[in-house]
């Protein structure tokens, strides 16, 4: 396959001499050398930087204050090289087609000067005035290799500046070097059509190490370091699997035990239960009265750290009197004022109310438990551990159509569906991305899905929990297998590169944190209070027993659930997870309606449904509506078949 | 040792070094095993498979054992997915039939010519070449054509 290059040599200007006015600049170069840390540092803005290849899809843009000027600089996903065989690759050439007049900074790991020189070869075709940087200079010290950079300088003819970006040294080299931006005037081969083949990228090669020879002495050989040891580690059958093993119990500890425990206890039971929903209710009864009076409830309380799911230290515990949502009238309303009064107190802060239901779910229990899962992921992912999971999976996924690079989206599933149904961009085939796709929107539980399955599988045997897990596993299988016999296509090669393991940077660890939980709160609470507004509505108007009434069919015959269930499922269909909290809340405490048998059933229906209706939004922007319509009604059809067909087996079975 | 066959074939017409193992076609054809042609897996040529008259030659032009022996280690080729695990190789060719997969490995770098150590072979392929190290699966592995070289 040779691919279109699409790019036309640029002249440099008549009467560009080097010192005219930069306005823009690209920052291009391999993955993972960071190109991205780069632009932190020159422009002041952040952006999200991770150890895994191919994280970067979309364009950063920034402006940095140059020499007095505006420079306005754009970040570009990583590539290897400018054929546009890639979605990176192929953003990148676009942003390049788009700037012609760009002065473009190559960003090179100057350990890996050869990979770079491949690309500086190709970017020094197009004629562009180009500074190369080279980068992660320590890195290089400390394996022992050199690099002349003059030399390279003088044989590429452009300026060639040295830095670390992580602790920020050089920066202002490069902003000073960009005044002086050149054409390379080095010899470069000369595609006989316009397009990138083997033999052209050949030809590149044999002319970067002919440039290599001259400025480049490789390290001696060394001692492997410890990261490089646990990188060999996590991809050997036996180690890769303890690795395994320890990072699964390290994130159902963190996640499951201390974000979703101990942090949701907290958040749900003190700070909103407490303090946030009583003040709320206070102060919605002083600006609208109406005579009434709240209970009261008593909250108990017990900080605890959890060591396994069995066992926990306690710290602290105290109990207090606190306002609960329900009410009781004192006197008989009259008039249509107080009744006004009473629907916005209910809208806001009674049963269904947004504060009280919507607000303190998002933020009780969602929150805590999105946040530790994407700290968590976000240390593996910087890590550089998941290519080499990915590495370690590649043959289990092979069975579903799929490679080992649909682990990272299926891993950050298990964050956000919808920011992974984003993330299938980096699979190269649309079999790939459609199969990833489905087996995210059917059975991979989000965190605040998990959270809320973590506490309904309490009521349920540990049999039955096991029993719900493999299934889970075995339908994902079963569905990705069946699914990459009826598409047609190739699953593409599995080849992907190995960044070196290293320690994650705190602050980028934050960074990386935030800009993920608010993307994810902006997308999430609005569904909450709309969800809650239905509910609420639908309550209003007396309308939650009509369609309960209508599905009772599905829900009671089918599924043999009572019919209350039937407003989790209709929830369900804008978001699962908040489904299934109106499912755990009647599968749990003193007024339990759902027996452990039904409780199994209704988790395994909402575990199966679409996840939210963000992700079928994400998923029609990429795939296209009819997909979207498609994986949509397999969904929902699917689970309701598979909850009916659970409800038979266990009762056949006897459980 | 008159009829062994060579170890490894030389393409005559693209010059593509490979192994001799299952390169014969077995299927479907009447001379079946008598047939005396091999395929070349990278561009498809057949021709008649060469006796090993280089090596009695150079016996007799007592060179010997030496030379022999250079022949089978320092000289043979295999696929990769062949390869010893913690080994050093130097990369003879990239197979032909996938042009797409071979810009993919040449842009790591891995292309004729270059040294790489094979770090393992299960449950991916993991090499090592210069600073970058690369995972792959077996299929690509077979298409990686290699000779030993000292460590």
């Amino acid at each position: 396959m040779s691919t279109d290059l699409n790019l036309n040599p640029i002249r440099p200007r008549e009467g560009r001499d080097g010192h005219a006015a930069v306005r823009t600049v690209l920052l291009v170069g391999n993955p993972n050398v960071g190109k991205s840390v780069l632009f932190s540092r020159i422009t002041g803005k952040f952006v999200v930087i991770s150890n895994y290849p191919g994280t970067t899809v979309d364009i950063t843009k920034g402006t940095a204050s140059i020499d007095g000027e505006n420079v306005t600089i754009l970040d570009t996903p990583g590539v290897n090289e400018l054929a546009p065989r890639t979605e990176d690759a192929r953003v990148t050439c676009d942003v390049m087609r788009d700037h012609p007049d760009a002065v473009v900074v190559q960003v090179a790991d100057a350990r890996n000067l050869r990979r770079a020189l491949l690309l500086t070869l190709q970017l020094a075709s197009l004629r562009r005035p180009m500074v190369l940087v080279l980068n992660m200079m320590d890195e290089l010290e400390n394996c022992g290799a050199q690099v002349e950079v003059e030399k390279l300088s003088t044989v590429l003819g452009i300026p060639v500046v040295t830095t670390i970006a992580t602790q920020g040294r050089g920066i202002d080299s490069i902003t000073a070097a960009l005044s002086s931006a050149a054409v390379p005037h080095c010899r470069v081969p000369v595609a006989a059509t316009r397009e990138i083949d083997y033999e052209l990228t050949m030809e590149y090669i044999t002319q970067a190490s002919e440039i290599l020879a001259q400025t480049y002495r490789a390290a001696p050989p060394r001692r492997p370091t410890f990261g490089q040891r646990l990188g060999w580690w996590a991809t050997q059958p036996l180690g890769g699997l303890l690795l395994l093993l320890g990072a699964l119990y390290l994130t159902y500890w963190f996640v499951g035990l201390f974000g979703a425990g101990t942090c949701v206890d907290f958040l749900e039971n003190v700070v909103f239960g407490r303090y946030l929903s009583p003040w709320a209710i206070r102060f919605f009864d002083l600006i609208l009265p109406f005579p009434h009076v709240h209970a009261l409830e008593t909250s108990q309380y017990t900080l605890s750290i959890p060591i396994d799911p069995a066992h926990s230290v306690t710290l602290l515990e105290s109990t207090k009197q606190t306002l609960s949502t329900g009410y009781t009238l004192t006197t008989p309303m009259a008039g249509a004022l107080p009744q006004v009064m009473r629907f916005i107190h209910d809208f806001l802060v009674g049963e269904y109310g947004v504060i009280t239901t919507a607000l303190s779910y998002g933020f009780a229990i969602v929150f805590p438990i999105v946040t530790t899962f994407f700290l968590l992921f976000g240390v593996l992912e910087d890590s550089g551990y998941l290519p080499r999971l990915a590495a370690m999976v590649n043959r289990v996924f092979r069975g579903m159509g799929l490679n080992g690079r649909a682990v990272l989206p299926m891993v950050l599933g298990l964050g956000c569906d919808t920011m992974a149904t984003m993330t299938t961009r980096i699979l190269p085939t649309r079999k790939e991305r459609f199969i990833t796709t489905l087996l995210l929107a059917l059975a991979v539980p989000c965190s605040a899905q998990l959270g809320v399955l973590l506490a309904m599988t309490a009521r349920i045997s540990f049999g039955a929990a096991v029993l719900f897990s493999c299934m889970l596993v075995g339908i994902a299988f079963l569905v990705g297998w069946l699914a990459a016999r009826l598409h047609g296509g190739e699953t593409s090669d599995f080849i992907l590169e190995l960044p070196p393991m290293r320690v994650p940077q705190i602050g980028n660890l934050v960074l990386k944190t935030v800009t993920r939980l608010e993307w994810y709160l902006k997308e999430v609470i609005p569904l909450f209070v709309i969800g809650t507004a239905v509910l609420f509505v639908l309550d209003k108007l007396q309308m939650l027993g009509k369609i309960a009434a209508l599905m009772e069919p599905l829900v009671k015959n089918w599924l043999g659930l009572p019919v209350e269930t039937a407003s989790a499922f209709l929830i369900g269909f804008l978001r699962r997870d908040y489904g299934a909290v109106y499912l755990l809340d009647a599968s749990t405490g003193p007024d339990a309606i759902l027996t452990p048998h039904q409780v199994l059933v209704a988790m395994v229906t909402i575990t199966l449904f679409m996840p939210c209706i963000a992700t079928l939004f994400m998923i029609s922007r990429e795939l296209g509506r009819k997909t979207a319509a498609f994986i949509t009604v397999f969904v929902f059809v699917f689970a309701f078949l598979v909850g009916g067909l659970v409800n038979r087996g266990a009762l056949w079975l006897g459980m | 040792m008159t009829n062994r066959k060579p170890d490894y074939y030389h393409c005559s017409l693209c010059g593509f070094e490979f192994n001799s193992a299952g390169t014969h076609c077995h299927t479907g054809c009447i001379l079946a095993k008598h047939c005396k042609l091999v395929k070349c897996p990278s561009c498809g040529y057949e021709f008649p498979e060469p006796t090993r008259a280089p090596q009695w030659l150079a016996k007799l032009t007592g060179r010997g054992r030496a030379a022999a022996a250079h022949y089978a280690t320092a000289r043979e080729l295999m696929p990769l997915d062949e390869a010893l695990e913690g080994a050093s190789y130097e990369l003879v060719s990239l197979n032909g039939s996938h042009a797409s997969r071979k810009s993919a490995l040449a842009v790591y770098g891995l292309v004729p010519g270059c040294r790489l150590s094979l770090t393992q072979k299960r449950p991916s392929f993991i090499v090592r070449v210069g600073e970058t190290e690369l995972a792959f699966e077996g299929n690509v592995a077979r298409d990686i054509y290699v000779k030993p070289v000292a460590a």
